[in-house]
């Protein structure tokens, strides 16, 4: 289980954001004092920091240059204060990433979840039942039969595929596509399943997306 | 100054001296000196006058010259004391120390109305980010609550968050130059973000978004552009409210050496009486009183950003047809360093 670590002084945002993290699936531990910040969380050996740059007893900017210098740990930086994005935007800081507040919650995990695999090294390919999914291509493969996906169905797959047997609201795919410059609209999503769908039954994985009454999609 | 009215302004004095020459030559009359005295003396007398008024006149010139003409060029007029020199003569000096004091108390009292404001503008920004931290523990504790907590309280609390924003943008506005950081910006990014920002209020809505031909790259400060493409396209989904398929269209073409970002909706449209006027300050007209919802302060603070980050705000409109926003931005090469 991935672990992320909050560094966030409002204690109502901390205890949310934790709640958050751990019913996504990861485990999650927050600062309790902000003494020994930089040991606290080199301590925990966490496989990301999810930190505010306005934090009590230390500047941020100090804070993440203290932690480059011990671990490469990915850093996603929180900011509240245009000014300060302005300074996180020049990257001189060293973060990962950066998001602002008040932050869209299903951006934040997917900003997470883009950080944690890119860190893995990026995967091109991964695999799907007996099947190649080639995500630079677009394509799944099983044996000789190639299928194309166009963007907004790998998308989906994509992230129906990460999530593999866990229920995917509709809003949190819709997010993705927003996110990715696809700005559909519902008719179109639903359109979207029903053809990747077809497509999933054409390589013999019938009903391979369920759908869930009010809740989502699950791929099994 | 001119010379006609000084010698005018100085009749009294002229005329004592003439008084004083004809009395002297009846007086040398009355004592029977010669002729020639008496005209030597007339001569020399006038000209012993004319170059008295003629010498006062010179120094005074210097002073009072210099001052109506400064005063007319000054933009800004009550600099006019940094502009002059310390006159030589008495009523001169007296002038320019009354006007060193009453420009001393007055800067006084202006800056004391400035560091009011300013201190106000603090605390405003201070409160900005204040409020900011209950709204993002309210965004994720709707997100946790997901099953309880319905879309309606989603869109309130976005509601809160747009309207923190603008404020804070409203007291950086003017005084932002400080704050801006030029960079060449994509405007696909700049107007993903906001698409992704306005996702739920577009789909609730049922609007479309089209956006095509957008990637496109131009000098400005993203984070300030990204606040007015926000603005512009909170304005079209608020205005948009016509029943049939509501549509925003984004899109870049060039126009001149420059492009142009336009954001047209089909929503209400502006009656073409209200378009010169949508960016004063607290304008709401027709649409502003049949809608209820507008505080006027939207289009002016981006007409004013506009103009402070060099591009230019551009709208068209027609009643019940369409509303087309667009900021075009020049071919500003000066802002390119390196």
């Amino acid at each position: 289980m991935k672990k992320i670590f909050v560094v966030e002084d409002d204690e109502s945002i901390c205890e949310e954001l934790v709640q958050i993290l751990e019913n996504e699936g990861y485990e999650a531990e927050s600062l309790k004092s902000f003494d020994n910040t930089k040991d606290n969380i080199l301590k925990a050996a966490p496989n990301l920091v999810l930190m505010d740059i306005n934090i009590p007893g230390i500047n941020g900017r100090n804070l993440v240059k203290e932690i480059r210098k011990e671990s490469d740990v990915p850093i996603i930086m929180v900011t509240s204060r245009t000014s300060e994005m302005d300074e996180v935007l020049s990257m001189s800081y060293g973060a990962d990433d950066y998001i602002t507040k008040p932050y869209n919650p299903t951006i934040l995990l997917l900003r997470i979840a883009a950080v944690l695999k890119r860190m893995e090294g990026s995967q091109n390919t991964a695999s799907y039942r007996d099947a190649e999914v080639n995500f630079s291509k677009g394509t799944i493969s099983k044996g000789d039969q190639e299928m194309v996906l166009t963007k907004n169905e790998m998308i989906i797959f994509q992230l129906l595929l990460a999530n593999r047997e866990k229920i995917v609201s509709r809003d949190e795919i819709m997010t993705d596509l927003w996110d990715n410059d696809e700005f559909v609209n519902d008719n179109a999503l639903t359109v979207n399943i029903s053809r990747l769908r077809g497509k999933l039954a054409d390589l013999g994985y019938d009903d391979a997306i369920e759908t869930r009454k009010k809740q989502g999609y699950r791929l099994v | 100054m001119k010379f006609g009215k000084y010698i005018k302004d100085k009749l009294g004095i002229i005329a004592g001296y003439a008084g004083f020459v004809i009395f002297t030559y009846l007086l040398m009359m009355a004592f029977h000196s010669q002729l020639q005295m008496r005209i030597m003396f007339v001569i020399v007398a006038v000209i012993f006058v004319i170059s008295v008024i003629a010498f006062d006149y010179l120094r005074k010139y210097k002073f009072y010259d210099s001052l109506v003409g400064h005063l007319d060029e000054l933009d800004q007029k009550y600099l006019i004391l940094d502009t002059l020199d310390e006159p030589d003569f008495y009523e001169g000096k007296l002038v320019y120390s009354a006007m060193y004091d009453i420009n001393k108390s007055m800067t006084e009292n202006v800056r004391k109305y400035r560091d009011s404001v300013e201190d106000f503008k603090d605390f405003i920004e201070i409160w900005v980010h204040e409020i900011k931290l209950p709204i993002a523990s309210l965004v994720l504790m709707c997100h946790n609550n997901r099953d309880v907590i319905t879309r309606k309280y989603v869109d309130q609390v976005a509601r809160l968050d747009a309207y923190a924003d603008q404020v804070l943008y409203y007291v950086r506005a003017e005084h932002a130059s400080a704050d801006y950081r030029f960079a060449e910006t994509n405007l696909k990014n700049v107007i993903g973000r906001v698409a992704v920002k306005n996702k739920d209020m577009l789909l609730d809505g049922d609007i479309s978004l089209n956006v095509h031909d957008v990637d496109e790259c131009v000098v400005t400060d993203s984070k300030w552009l990204e606040f007015m493409v926000n603005q512009i396209v909170s304005n079209s989904i608020k205005y948009i409210d016509r029943g049939q398929e509501k549509t925003i269209e984004i899109w870049v073409e060039p126009v001149g050496d420059g492009k142009a970002l336009h954001i047209k909706d089909n929503g209400i449209g502006i009656p073409q009486s209200d378009i010169p006027l949508v960016c004063k300050k607290s304008f709401t007209g027709e649409n502003g009183r049949k809608h209820a919802k507008s505080t006027g302060m939207g289009l002016y603070i981006i007409d004013n950003l506009c103009r402070q980050l060099g591009h230019k705000l551009n709208i068209a409109s027609k009643v019940d047809e369409y509303t087309d926003v667009s900021i075009v931005f020049g071919h500003n090469d000066i802002y390119k360093i390196g």
